[in-house]
């Protein structure tokens, strides 16, 4: 296999987390959450295209695609979603478009960092929204990458899983890990210990590391009732400048890629599927025109996928804001008319059993949060 | 601060090379005025000698090996091939006009074996400063990026560091400024009504424009609006083009002289309220004005301090970096011999990258996993001779993977991993184990390790194997 194929093959991370802690858990609800972070900027648009909105096609003319999947008159589904569009049909999924997280600047950066931290002043907080709701709920514990995200950084030992393909290398042993044991302190203790329980554990573990074969990982490890509650799947590449292509090309690529996670974990979730919500969060949309170079840039709202067994029906959520001219955010992007705190709020809500007002207050700070659990989930 | 600590700091690894010097000063004084002299091993085991001459390419080169592989595949395309023969022609075609694998190994010697350790480390910071990652052609372009732009640069001024990363093809293929036209161009006149349809694609990618504020100099506390970066993408609209009139697969332009005027905007644009005049010479006067505004000093000073003295660096320190900014029109010479010094005379920890770690530890026990320049790429590789990419891709610290233009972090709690540490552990494991380490572990650990509780604890581990790997492990080995 050529180097470059070895690299395209791995454009994902999986972080699996949230053990049941017993010392601590409260009687909360069972459920499990997954998150997909689709960095670089996933283009709401064209994911989820408005094609009852007339502004849509003379904005886009070289990005237009016609074999959509019908979801509604109004909206459509790019045909890359094959598993997903198969949960929607089943009640098994639904979608929230003109949202994001309300940050406007238009930076990777900030906007990732906002993204994870659920506050909206970038670099400001050392833990994500994710690891303080997991600690609220009493769900602290570790996990199952390379890096851990800040996302669910809490107050809580993370576990990562990505793993290594070194070659000639020996799995470290107990006698290596407890010589570390005994010189670290800290993080780096804490790190070496939840490494020690995970190689204990997962010997077994399949090598894999595409996307899907994570996954099903994620889903099969989640499964079980003392596994993990919490997996972040990372899926990068969103960045959509140049060439970005329709029915086929890069960003249609990567929406397979995400599809195919969709579908993996519900096979590897099993039964569990039922008490699942997986959610897509990305650090803004695209702009509605294309560039110069049929691509997009850096834009404002976007959409987010749900699916699993906690939704009820399926359906668009949209407060849609229209693509014309005077409609657009700066007259160039999606306005976003939903707050993605709201939807991450509501996700929490059902996995975790935890109360409207206590997630504003502790996971966002902001008391001005609204409530779209029933709009979502009812 | 002892001696050894202070030769890891400075990405020296071991303390020989402070040997003949009064003091650490004087020895980063003279690196930083000395040329890198790369060098490597034919083979696991071998003696060091200069790095071979025919594993060296210049920019052209390069370029035309692009050139030919990406003719060649469009033959191997147009045959009629079974798949198992159409792989087997693509793969070789693929081994035969790519250098990158070349490349990969000579960065790694180079951080094992190169005469200045010192410039080099300065030269991981620029380059993940000024980040070019895996993006079509580039891979192939990266270490030209890095020696004739970044470590070149690093005797030079800010300012001319800045013009030159954002012009080289790699940084100009890497952030799209490639497909970067003017909407008002030559070209886009010669388009007519067709201009910004699929039959003549023209327009501005503002990529590159965002990332030259936000990541390269002035940074988002300037408070640019959206209008900076269009007339940013402005200016630099007709730099990169890699394109003539059949396309990229014919015959691209030469890479070196990435300037056309086809593509570029007319007018004079407006950024951070400077007048910036059209033409090529427009964006020397925007990346000079840019390198000189009190926001980029701001900026760079403290990255540069974050990275070299740590996270919790002295708050004095800032102006203190600025001030010889100002006093030497941002020599980076100056500015290095400063944060150096800085560095070597404050206490807080520095948390190492990976392949820095690597490096030095390698340096320290004389021990090599890593594939001879005679080894690269061949068949008859042993299992415990390791490819150098990935060595650093699956230490999740590859200059040549793809990833963000931000670069990696330099913030230790993204470095803390349980994966990450099982990498640490394993490359600790194979060096020992295959890396024929030249210098006893009681010795190591007697030079290298200041605090004497963690010398009492690891000159207590009985297995040998172990007590290498919990010392290079150790606290002391990953943050100094």
């Amino acid at each position: 296999m050529l180097r470059r194929d070895v690299l395209k093959a791995i454009p994902a991370s999986l972080f699996l987390t949230g053990f049941p802690n017993l010392g601590t858990a409260r009687n909360l609800k069972d459920g499990r959450l997954v998150v997909i972070n689709l960095e670089g900027g996933m283009d709401g648009i064209c994911a989820v295209p408005p094609l009852g909105d007339r502004s849509l096609r003379s904005a886009r003319r070289d990005l237009l695609i016609n074999e959509n999947l019908k979801v509604n008159p109004f909206f459509g589904l790019h045909p890359a979603f094959k598993n997903f569009g198969t949960m929607l049909s089943a009640d098994e999924a639904t979608i929230v478009h003109a949202t994001a997280f309300p940050y406007t600047k238009r930076s990777h950066f900030e906007g990732q960092n906002i993204v994870e931290t659920g506050i909206l002043t970038p670099f400001s907080s050392k833990t994500g929204w994710l690891g303080r709701a997991m600690e609220l709920a009493g769900v602290g514990g570790r996990s199952l990458s390379l890096d851990t995200p800040l996302l669910v950084r809490g107050n809580m030992d993370v576990e990562a899983y990505y793993p290594a393909d070194l070659r000639g290398s020996k799995f470290p042993d107990n006698g290596v890990l407890d010589a570390l044991k005994s010189i670290y302190e800290g993080d780096a203790l804490e790190t070496t210990e939840v490494l020690q329980q995970q190689l204990n554990l997962s010997l077994d573990a399949p090598r894999l590391r595409d996307p899907e074969g994570l996954a099903i990982f994620a889903g099969k490890k989640m499964q079980s009732q003392h596994g993990p509650k919490v997996a972040v799947i990372r899926v990068p590449e969103f960045d959509t400048h140049a060439n970005q292509g329709t029915e086929d090309g890069l960003h249609s690529e990567q929406l397979k890629v995400v599809d195919n996670v969709f579908g993996a974990l519900k096979a590897g979730l099993g039964p569990m599927w039922a008490s699942t919500v997986v959610i897509t969060i990305t650090e803004f949309g695209r702009t509605i025109a294309q560039n110069g170079s049929a691509g997009t840039d850096h834009g404002y709202g976007s959409a987010c996928l749900i699916a699993g067994g906690l939704i009820d029906q399926a359906g668009i959520v949209s407060d849609w804001p229209g693509l014309k001219p005077n409609a657009l955010h700066d007259g160039r992007d999606l306005q976003a008319t939903i707050d993605m705190r709201s939807v991450c709020a509501a996700c929490l809500e059902i996995s975790f059993g935890l109360e409207h007002d206590e997630i504003k207050e502790k996971v966002f700070f902001d008391t001005k949060i609204k409530r779209v659990y029933n709009e979502i989930f009812s | 601060m002892d001696t050894a600590k202070i030769s890891r700091r400075i990405g020296l690894g071991d303390t020989e090379e402070l040997s003949g010097y009064s003091d650490t000063s004087e020895a980063i004084e003279a690196s930083l005025d000395l040329p890198i002299n790369f060098k490597g091993i034919p083979r696991i085991g071998g003696n060091l000698e200069d790095w071979p001459s025919d594993q060296k390419y210049s920019l052209d080169e390069r370029i035309q090996k692009l050139v030919t592989r990406r003719a060649n595949e469009d033959s191997i395309d147009r045959q009629k091939l079974s798949d198992a023969e159409r792989d087997k022609a693509r793969t070789a075609n693929w081994q035969n006009y790519s250098v990158d694998e070349i490349d990969k190994h000579r960065f790694f010697h180079a951080g094992q074996y190169a005469n200045n350790q010192i410039k080099l480390r300065l030269s991981y910071f620029w380059l993940n400063h000024f980040t070019v990652g895996a993006k079509e052609t580039t891979p192939q372009l990266i270490l030209d990026y890095w020696e004739r732009v970044i470590i070149k640069g690093l005797n030079g001024t800010f300012a001319d560091l800045l013009y030159d990363a954002i012009t080289h093809p790699a940084m100009l293929t890497y952030l799209d400024n490639i497909y970067n036209i003017g909407p008002n161009s030559p070209k886009a006149k010669g388009c007519g009504s067709t201009a910004g349809q699929a039959s003549c694609v023209v327009g501005l990618n503002d990529n590159l424009g965002r990332e030259l504020l936000e990541l390269h100099s002035v940074s988002p506390s300037f408070g640019y609006t959206e209008k900076d970066i269009t007339d940013c993408a402005k200016v630099l609209a007709g730099w990169g083009n890699i394109f003539d009139k059949n396309g990229w697969s014919k015959k691209p332009s030469d890479f070196s002289r990435p300037w056309d005027n086809y593509h570029s905007e007319p007018g004079i644009k407006t950024v951070l309220g400077q007048k910036i005049p059209s033409g090529k010479k427009g964006l020397r006067v925007l990346t000079d004005y840019l390198a000189t505004h009190e926001h980029t000093k701001k900026f760079i000073a403290l990255k540069i301090l974050k990275h070299f003295c740590g996270e919790a660096y002295a708050a004095s320190h800032v102006d203190e970096l600025i001030q010889v900014w100002n006093a030497t029109d941002g020599d980076l010479l100056q500015i290095h011999y400063k944060a150096l010094t800085m560095s070597i005379n404050s206490n807080e920890p520095v948390f190492l990258w990976p392949t820095t770690w690597c490096f030095q530890i390698a340096r320290i026990t004389g021990g090599n996993i890593v594939a001879g320049f005679n080894e690269i790429s061949k068949d008859n590789m042993r299992q415990h001779v390791v490819d150098a990419g990935w060595i650093m891709s699956e230490m999740g610290h590859d200059f040549w993977s793809r990833r963000q233009p931000n670069g990696f972090s330099d913030i230790k709690s993204d470095w803390i991993s349980t994966e990450h540490l099982d990498r640490r552990i394993r490359y600790a494991g194979l060096l020992f184990d295959h890396g024929k380490s030249k210098k006893n572990i009681n010795r190591i650990i007697d030079e290298h390790i200041k605090s004497e509780k963690l010398k009492i604890k690891l000159s207590s581990i009985s297995s040998e194997r172990t007590r290498f790997i919990a010392t290079m492990c150790s606290p002391e080995m990953l943050e100094v």
